[in-house]
């Protein structure tokens, strides 16, 4: 007997570790860092690191306290005795789930325009279909509305949620354009040229393209502003990710490289071989510590994108199209017309898959986990399918962050928060936290970098010798009192103080330009009568 | 003191000569002074009359006087303490010096303390004075406390000069306080006409002030009675700050500060009691009395007068409102009343708790208390909505109870989720049975079900109990109900819930298992087929006529799903065994299955039949295994049809997707992989990554290049030198071994990256923090709401002063004082 935990837990109000036993320092929350406790002299600084540290440990505690509201746990296909999680079909399940589950699992036939390109919004609600031959559709599956439908009439190669349901865009034959909710075009991105992969930052306001060229670009979807372009001189670029913990983007490459791009460095970060040939797919998980990569040599490999090794590899019977990693650990992966699931596939190699599912007669395209919710969707030759994958959604959702019931106001206020909370491009880095850290460089090595930054030259190499050779222009004295309260008067009125005092400079001024005459040994001006009498002389 | 003489040994003369001067400018002074100032002005004021001068003149001048001032003064004390020792009558050398000038002496009149010194006829006469100051001064020493007396060192501190007086009351005593200078005195040192004259216009003033008034005894240098009264002052000031010290250091050293700091309701209703105990008493005699006591001034009175009045008026006007709001009946006006009255009550509670050791966990457990009873609320009937549904009869029509209904239901499953244990539904509303038999035998239906049977049984139980109970109380032993209690396996923690400690469980179960037992024992020897005959007559259905307590037994984890299965799972100990038996026209036993489950497999060969016979009878749970049978043999046609009774096909390896050593690769798969290797030999992508890595590697390491001019030093012919070796710069990079890829196998880490972001580093650690560690360690903890909890955020950007908006914040008022 198959056991579906509780079927109220599968769906979104389904699910949640509590990881009651672990210390406080073992739990999700908490930020491990190096804790040397070296003894601080400065009593006040000591009171000062101890008061911050307790705060921190505070703040843990509080954030674990709250897992009490969490009532909902995730839950897993449980197998009795002899029975296998991966002989449970869907049909199967669809019995012992409850009913809104269960319309849940449905499936699409689009025969003619496939295969389909398929993408979620970030909370789960909007499904967007886009087939390679030219049908777009968005719609609320759950709801069963459509947001829009229409035909491009030509190639499609990738769709993709914007911020939110608002705006989507479309890799097509030639342009990455954007649509709105109703199906309007808004913009062409005439400079992303056959883009075949596009990922959106939803923290930047990102849209990242690669393509056929070999162009990675980053466009500014707020702004409309390009961002940045490099070129990854490896040639057509075969698959393409984002890593949601860091905002990297994980390119895969036809000779089986998988590289890590930053818009801050035009070079990649990291490249990583990991196939001998194409890399057909990445994914990488929620928290950003593993990646799992799919070639064209029949090979799924699992890698460490923190250490940069490899954990595990799997092989497929036939290359893999697809991969997708779902909020809660289980891996998706497509190969022909078969779509398997691995539980818990990263940290320890597992025997055997989670779940199976066959769709006879077509291939694979897309395989994408819905947020929060135990479904995995996929698009293939002939349609859509939603099959229902027990635990593969987060079930507690932070509606602040992403909420999957927003209204019109608070998808509005969102939207606006977003905007005035949106990074800038060069925060991305391979560890996120860098952020006010201390500069490990020297200080005129970070002064360069600095200038470099500001004055956007990129070349120029500043000579430490040259600079200290360059005279310093130094104007001083040119204030006075005197000339500040002038300064400060009106200049339309002239009272007798004024004129003392514009007398004074000009007095100034004369026996200035006289000393200075007198070192350069040129002849000076006297006077003749001397300071006692010089008032009874003829006056200028 | 000796040390100072000797100091100043060194140029005796000039100081006299200045002080020569200085005194002779003083007499002029002294002679324009006018009539009608006192002596007072007339001893004291010259000094200042004479710095003023000299500064117009000369500084160093001035300098110099002061010092002699101040060495005079100094003599003087010497001269004290020589008077101590008889014996050693020498003058000190200085005030030698001032005595050959017999001139100096005129001047005196203004300095008395060197005018003292300088006259030995004086010391002479006066000795006896001199015995008594110096026996008053060793009376005062004494009789001061030690603290009083200002050390030298403390002078030192205090910038006070330390070489004149070894203390100030020293000082006080040795000026020559007794010693009135008379003109008399004067006159003796006089020869000059010009002394003459001023001391005949000084008789004159004499005799014109004799009359008036005594003659004041003369002072200090003022500066120096400046001096001494400042840092008398200073100790004093110093003492009365001293008191602050905790109290400022506690403001200072404090997180938050909330103003205003003292809580005056503390004082405020201290004030209001007060008032009030007066109050009462008012008119009355006690208070009469009081004042009598204590002897209140008139004022005073009047001002408690008024304050009781003022008092009396509060009261009478709360009175009134209270009568007012009494009269209120709107309903809301009394929630939203009711309401802060309770934030009010809180907030009491919460102080009341901060006073105590316990308000952390306090607050902490009222919290925790506080969400689990919101989250048990939150499927009840309180919402609005089914408020409303209730209020408005909509739970008529039939889609709204249902609604209403499944709340319900969700509401109390959730409560059972939190509890932990469906299974602990008390049986407190079953109608009680009391005869066993009757029980057992009229059992169907959800009388049937588990959780009704031990219901039954504990009901059952308790009735044996108690009327055991009642016949022991008509025996006269009623004093072992506790130990009852205590061993029973129900153990009652409050009234109304019911539920199993650990220990009580297992001796529950224990319990359960000796009445099971005792209905077995003839089974004994064959447990398995007894077992299995069992399952076969339970899913005959009720009208078996087996022991009733073994059927349930087996029934119900049917009911019970997975949850069951923890403790002791039946299903899994009997029928799973079961389950495989009846799959075995198409599964057969792994190699790993138990010979436990060898033996029940042969038995269940034996008992073929009588399951068939339960299929025949085929209840609803029958049918699901069928079903699992069917879908199972399916499986097999599809996928391997002479795999046989292998359950594990290799269409399931195929699927696994998992390397087995080849052992199961069969010959398509094999193809495959070979066509994949094949299609992917022309490129050799691992060694082109490897160069790749290494061009790398060289370019983000050391570099060198070549400077040198071109053609510098290339002459040629005859004679010319070797040109010298080329100029080479190093430019340093990345050495190969530091790199971060250096142990990563096909990994390149870029070494330049990240350069855009230094603008979004710190430069260096910020002041208070002493290394890198310590500063980063405070960036840990993001302050946003978007990571922490609400309280969290608060408390992190809680601000460093606080002010009550609209209080007047009074200044700190002494808490030691009151």
């Amino acid at each position: 007997m198959s056991a579906v935990e509780t079927p109220e837990r599968i769906g979104h109000t389904g699910a949640g570790t509590t990881n009651a036993g672990l210390d406080i320092y073992g739990s999700i929350y908490s930020r491990t860092m190096t804790n040397k406790n070296v003894r601080i002299k400065d009593r006040k600084l000591r009171a000062n690191v101890k008061r911050t540290d307790q705060r921190y440990k505070d703040a843990i505690r509080a954030a674990k306290s709250t897992e009490l509201l969490l009532q909902e746990d995730a839950g897993f296909l449980e197998a009795e005795g002899m029975e296998k999680t991966y002989k449970f079909t869907q049909d199967e399940l669809l019995k012992h789930v409850d009913v809104t589950t269960a319309h849940k699992g449905f499936e699409l036939k689009l025969e003619h325009f496939g295969p389909y390109e398929i993408d979620y919004m970030r909370n789960g609600r909007k499904l967007l279909l886009g087939g390679r031959k030219g049908h777009v559709a968005a719609f609320d599956f759950r709801e069963g509305t459509l947001d829009t439908e229409l035909h491009v009439n030509e190639t499609i190669r990738d769709v993709k949620y914007l911020h939110n349901d608002q705006y989507f865009a479309i890799a097509q034959k030639k342009y990455v354009y954007i649509y709105d909710k109703s199906g309007t075009e808004i913009h062409c991105l005439k400079k992303h040229i056959e883009v075949t992969n596009m990922e959106f930052l939803p923290y930047h306001f990102l849209l990242a393209t690669v393509g056929n060229a070999g162009w990675l670009k980053y466009q500014d979807v707020s702004t409309g502003e390009s961002v940045c372009e490099f070129r990854t001189k490896m040639g057509p670029t075969t698959s393409m990710t984002l890593n949601p913990y860091n905002a990297i983007i994980h390119l895969g490459h036809t000779n089986g490289t998988v590289s890590l791009w930053a818009p801050s460095t035009s070079t990649a970060l990291v490249r990583i071989l990991s196939h001998k040939g194409p890399v057909r797919a990445i994914s990488v998980d929620r928290g950003g510590r593993y990646m799992a990569t799919a070639g064209a040599d029949c090979q799924l490999k699992i890698w460490d994108v923190r250490m940069y090794k490899e954990v595990h590899a799997y092989y497929t019977p036939t290359p893999p199209t697809s991969l997708d990693i779902s909020d809660r650990g289980l891996l998706a992966v497509s190969w022909g017309p078969h779509v398997t699931i691995w539980k818990d596939a990263f940290r320890t190699k597992q025997k055997s898959p989670y779940m199976t599912h066959l769709s006879p007669g077509s291939t694979v395209n897309d395989v994408r986990f819905c947020p929060f919710d135990d479904l995995l969707g996929f698009g293939h030759d002939e349609g859509f399918t939603s099959l229902i994958v027990p635990g593969a959604g987060e079930p507690n959702f932070d509606a602040l962050e992403i909420n999957p019931y927003e209204t019109l106001q608070q998808r509005r206020e969102a939207e606006v928060h977003g905007l005035l909370n949106k990074l800038k491009p060069e925060m991305i880095a391979l560890d996120p936290n860098f952020i006010g850290n201390v500069d490990p460089r020297a200080p005129d090595e970070r002064k360069q970098a600095l200038v470099l930054e500001t004055t956007g030259e990129t070349d120029k190499k500043i000579n430490d010798a040259d600079a200290k050779l360059q005279p310093k222009a130094k104007m001083r004295g040119k204030n006075s009192a005197l000339r500040r309260y002038l300064r400060k008067k009106s200049k339309n009125v002239i009272d007798e103080r004024k004129l003392r005092v514009e007398a004074a400079l000009e007095r100034e001024k004369g026996m200035r330009q006289n000393n200075l005459k007198r070192r350069k040994g040129l002849p000076v001006e006297e006077r003749k009568l001397g300071p006692a009498l010089a008032r009874f002389g003829k006056s200028k | 003191m000796v040390t100072v003489n000797k100091s100043d040994a060194k140029r005796p003369d000039v100081v006299a000569k200045k002080k020569l001067e200085n005194a002779l400018r003083q007499v002029e002074v002294a002679e324009n002074v006018d009539n009608s100032d006192s002596e007072d002005s007339f001893l004291g004021v010259p000094d200042d009359d004479v710095d003023e001068r000299s500064d117009g003149e000369d500084d160093v001048d001035l300098d110099i006087v002061d010092e002699s001032r101040v060495l005079a003064s100094g003599d003087g004390e010497d001269d004290s303490d020589d008077k101590d020792e008889p014996d050693d009558d020498e003058t000190p050398s200085f005030s030698g010096v001032s005595d050959t000038e017999g001139s100096t002496h005129l001047t005196t009149a203004t300095f008395s303390d060197i005018e003292s010194d300088s006259v030995p006829s004086d010391l002479e006469e006066e000795e006896d004075d001199a015995m008594k100051s110096l026996q008053k001064a060793i009376e005062k020493a004494s009789q001061k406390p030690a603290e009083d007396v200002i050390t030298i060192r403390k002078r030192r501190k205090l910038g006070l000069p330390t070489h004149f007086a070894p203390t100030v009351d020293d000082s006080e005593d040795v000026m020559p306080a007794k010693k009135k200078v008379t003109l008399d005195d004067i006159r003796a040192h006089t020869s000059s006409s010009f002394g003459t004259r001023s001391l005949a216009r000084l008789d004159e003033l004499e005799k014109r002030s004799k009359g008036k008034s005594e003659v004041v005894k003369s002072r200090l240098g003022r500066r120096l009675e400046v001096r001494v009264d400042r840092a008398a002052a200073y100790e004093i000031a110093k003492e009365e700050v001293g008191k602050w010290e905790d109290t400022v250091k506690r403001n200072r050293e404090a997180e938050h500060l909330e103003f205003p700091l003292q809580r005056s309701d503390g004082a405020a209703t201290a004030d209001i009691t007060g008032a009030l105990d007066l109050g009462d008493e008012l008119d009355g005699e006690k208070l009469v009395h009081g004042l009598e006591g204590r002897e209140f001034s008139l004022a005073e009175v009047a001002a408690r007068r008024n304050e009781l009045r003022r008092m009396r008026e509060l009261m009478f006007r709360e009175e009134m409102k209270a009568k007012r709001v009494k009269r209120i009946k709107s309903k809301t006006y009394r929630k939203i009343h009711k309401r802060e009255r309770e934030r009010a009550q809180e907030i009491a509670a919460q102080l009341e708790g901060e006073s105590g050791d316990e308000n952390n966990e306090g607050s902490y457990e009222r919290l925790v208390k506080r969400a689990r009873e919101r989250m048990e609320l939150r499927h009840k009937n309180t919402s609005d909505w089914a408020r409303d549904v209730k209020r408005m009869n909509l739970h008529k029509s039939k889609g709204t109870r249902d609604e209403l209904e499944q709340m319900l239901r969700r509401g109390e499953d959730l409560v059972r989720k939190i509890e932990g244990d469906d299974n602990e539904i008390s049986g407190d509303d079953l109608p009680s049975i009391n005869d066993d038999e009757e029980a057992t035998d009229e059992a169907s239906g959800i009388m049937a079900m588990k959780f009704m049977r031990e219901a039954e049984e504990r009901l059952r139980k308790r009735n044996k109990e108690s009327i055991d109970e009642l016949r022991r109380m008509e025996d006269g032993l009623d004093g072992e109900t506790e130990q009852e209690d205590t061993d029973s396996a129900v153990k009652i923690i409050n009234e109304g819930r019911r539920r199993y400690a650990p220990g009580a469980q297992k001796s529950k179960e224990a319990a359960e298992e000796s009445v099971e037992q005792s209905n077995q024992e003839d089974d004994a020897p064959v447990p398995l087929e007894r077992k299995m005959a069992s399952i076969a007559v339970k899913d005959a259905g009720p009208a078996s006529t087996i022991s009733k307590k073994l059927m349930s037994k087996k029934g119900e984890p049917r009911n019970d799903g997975p949850k069951s299965s923890k403790t002791s799972n039946p299903w899994m100990l009997d029928v799973e065994p079961g389950s495989v038996a009846k799959g075995a026209s198409v599964l057969s036993l792994s190699k790993e299955s138990t010979r436990f489950a060898k033996t029940e497999a042969k038995l269940k060969r034996s008992l073929k039949k009588a399951k068939k016979a339960v299929q025949a009878v085929g209840d609803g749970e029958a049918e699901v295994r069928i079903d699992i049978n069917q879908i199972l043999q399916v499986r097999d046609v599809h996928g391997d049809p002479d795999a046989g009774p292998n359950f594990v096909n290799v269409e399931d390896s195929h699927v696994m997707m998992v390397h087995k050593g080849g052992r199961r690769a069969k010959p398509a798969e094999f193809q495959q992989r070979e066509l994949v290797k094949r299609a992917f030999a022309g490129d050799d992508v691992v060694r082109e990554f490897n160069e790749e890595k290494q061009r790398t590697v060289e370019d983000e390491g050391d570099k060198e290049v070549d400077v040198t001019l071109p053609g510098w030093g290339s002459w040629t012919g005859k004679g010319v030198r070797k040109p010298q070796k080329k100029f080479i710069q190093k430019i340093e990079g990345i050495n190969p071994k530091n790199r971060q890829d250096a142990k990563l196998k096909n990994v390149i880490i870029n070494e330049k990256a990240v350069k855009k972001s230094a603008k979004y580093t710190a430069g260096a650690v910020p002041f208070p923090y002493e290394t890198r560690e310590q500063y980063e360690r405070s960036l840990r903890m993001p302050i946003g709401k978007q990571w922490s909890t609400q309280t969290t955020v608060q408390r992190l950007t809680k601000p460093k002063v606080i002010v009550k908006p609209g209080v007047v914040v009074e200044p700190l008022s002494a808490p030691f004082a009151t």
